[in-house]
């Protein structure tokens, strides 16, 4: 059988390697046979739930708990689009994602206010397996997941994955990474985003055993547990690399004779940086991707064999086409600078609810980033385009966080932009300029405090400046290059 | 001490004092991840005039810990 899902692969897996461990989350683990099993039973509750047709789709809290992968891949085997979002999602985005839906249900949302049918995600706990059930096995070129991206205006744009483009991105990522069955890999990053979701297909369409931790915030835990599990492969984002070494400095080194690979991705590591990580991990392959949402990985590095290019993002994934465009469309020569475009079985065929007449220049999916590449193929990154804030990984929309600010009595006018996290870890936080009115004593404590449950944690300034006035083009576009 | 630190820590996580119980560990709640156990860290070392240690940090898994650790950094 050629597997042309991700969901063939983990029932070849469930027939192959039945009773090797599949996932473990805290005490709790599954099994490929049982993990089979549950997803089948999911399935069949979906059909149960009122107003259930093919074609809906069912948004997911998505987290580190054994039920959110029952709920996820159990939505796609009955034909329904799974939207995983974060577990402290804010109510106006959860209102913006179900106002373009009209979901079936919304999965582990106990505490949002909404007219959507609820459905806790313990409903996925110890199902009846042995009930008679149905499953459609997922055509490649349906939509199975429906991802939301930070627009620069703060709206959120609607990314339909197929079933087709994520089995491709996992095959394009597991050779490069070059992970075997026998590893063992533990993921501490979030599974709402690309990347961590990315991870947990990756590694189940490769039949591992994949271990799932809520964060890296707690050291002492992970480092148990890598271990005791004796955990091989890794995955981080540059902040949590910042972060281990803020804490505990080069001590993740001591597991260099048993991590065989080390994935990262989702933001900015500087040159330095890679090279004292390939130091400490000299037999160990250490890869970085440049991805999006858009387009999962679309290009690798190792960081020992590409030693002469660490500045780069490397190069075009394995089946991934790079090519760098000018403004009309017009593929540019090695060393010219443009817009990187990606094209690959992997790229998704367009946003939904808008025109895609800028998104590609013929199948080249325009990325927004600006870029030259180098007659062998390395690509350097030379600029964003889009003006989004990258806290540690995670992308934030500035408007969006303005407009929450402005909605504070005592706020006449604000803006919003990235500065370097002065704790060194997240690479860039928010930092909230405000013209306060002269009446109100409002203090930034005041303001934060307003935010909680507005905005997602990280979308809370942390950096805050009084500004007399916010400065502005005179077709009134906010400067924000000049509040840096 | 311990109330004082408790405080602090719950003002920086945006959560009630009482969700901070001894037993709690770093992570087990949304609001206290790397960012927040950064600003934890950074906030108990300027209000106390302390500072920590690598070997300390490392050590630390739970509320109580972290009490604990200040309780004897300060005694």
């Amino acid at each position: 059988m050629i597997e042309k899902t991700i969901e063939d692969c983990l029932w070849s897996n469930a027939q192959l390697l039945g009773e090797k461990v599949a996932v473990k989350s805290g005490r709790s683990s599954v099994t490929y046979a049982e993990l089979r099993a549950q997803i089948m039973a999911a399935a069949t509750f979906y059909r149960s739930l009122p107003g259930y047709d093919t074609g809906k789709s069912v948004i997911i809290s998505a987290g580190k708990q054994l039920e959110f992968l029952y709920a996820y891949f159990g939505a796609h085997l009955v034909g329904l689009q799974a939207v995983p979002v974060s577990e402290d999602i804010n109510p106006n985005r959860f209102a913006y994602i179900k106002g373009k839906l009209a979901p079936l249900a919304a999965v582990g949302f106990d505490k949002i206010d909404t007219d959507v049918q609820k459905v806790p995600l313990a409903s996925f706990s110890g199902l009846d397996c042995h009930a008679s059930s149905f499953v459609l096995m997922p055509k490649p070129q349906d939509i199975a997941d429906i991802l939301f991206t930070t627009g620069t205006t703060g709206a959120p744009k609607g990314v339909p994955l197929t079933y087709a483009n994520e089995c491709a991105a996992a095959k394009q990522i597991n050779s490069y990474v070059q992970n075997a069955q026998d590893d063992i890999e533990l993921l501490a990053l979030p599974v709402s985003h690309s990347f961590g979701l990315g991870r947990l297909r990756c590694c189940l369409m490769n039949g591992q055993t994949i271990i799932l931790l809520g964060s890296f915030a707690n050291v002492k835990k992970m480092f148990r547990t890598i271990e005791e599990e004796h955990v091989t492969g890794f995955t981080m984002v540059p902040a949590s690399w910042k972060y281990l070494q803020k804490m505990v400095g080069d001590k993740l080194s001591q597991f260099a004779g048993q991590l065989k690979y080390i994935e990262m991705g989702s933001a900015f590591f500087s040159e330095e940086d890679k090279r004292h990580l390939a130091s400490l991990f000299p037999n160990t392959r250490v890869t970085m991707h440049y991805g999006l949402t858009e387009a999962s990985r679309s290009s690798f590095m190792e960081f020992h064999e590409d030693d002469a290019n660490l500045s780069s993002v490397g190069k075009a994934s394995p089946d991934v086409d790079i090519g760098i465009f000018d403004a009309y469309g017009v593929k540019l020569a090695p060393g010219e600078e443009g817009e990187i475009c990606v094209k690959g079985s992997h790229v998704m065929k367009g946003y939904l609810w808008q025109d895609n007449a800028n998104t590609f220049f013929g199948d080249y999916f325009r990325t927004g980033d600006c870029g030259v590449m180098t007659p062998d193929g390395y690509i350097y990154l030379k600029s964003r385009i889009k003006e989004l804030i990258n806290v540690g990984g995670k992308k934030v929309a500035p408007t969006e966080v303005d407009e929450q600010i402005l909605k504070i009595p005592g706020v006449v006018d604000c803006a919003c932009v990235g500065v370097p996290d002065p704790e060194g870890v997240l690479g860039e936080v928010v930092k909230g300029c405000i013209v306060k009115d002269p009446s109100s004593n409002i203090t930034f404590d005041e303001i934060g405090a307003a935010l909680v449950g507005k905005l997602e944690g990280y979308k809370i300034p942390v950096v805050w400046q009084w500004i007399e006035a916010v400065p502005k083009t005179h077709n009134g576009k906010i400067q924000r290059n000049l509040l840096k | 001490m311990k109330d004082r630190i408790k405080d602090l820590m719950a003002g920086i996580l945006k959560v009630e004092t009482s969700v901070l119980d001894d037993d709690l560990e770093i992570g087990d709640i949304q609001e206290w991840d790397s960012m927040h156990h950064v600003m934890i860290i950074t906030g108990i070392e300027k209000e106390f005039g302390i500072k920590f240690q690598r070997e300390e940090l490392i050590d630390l898994e739970t509320v109580a810990d972290i009490v604990t650790l200040v309780e004897g950094k300060m005694a």
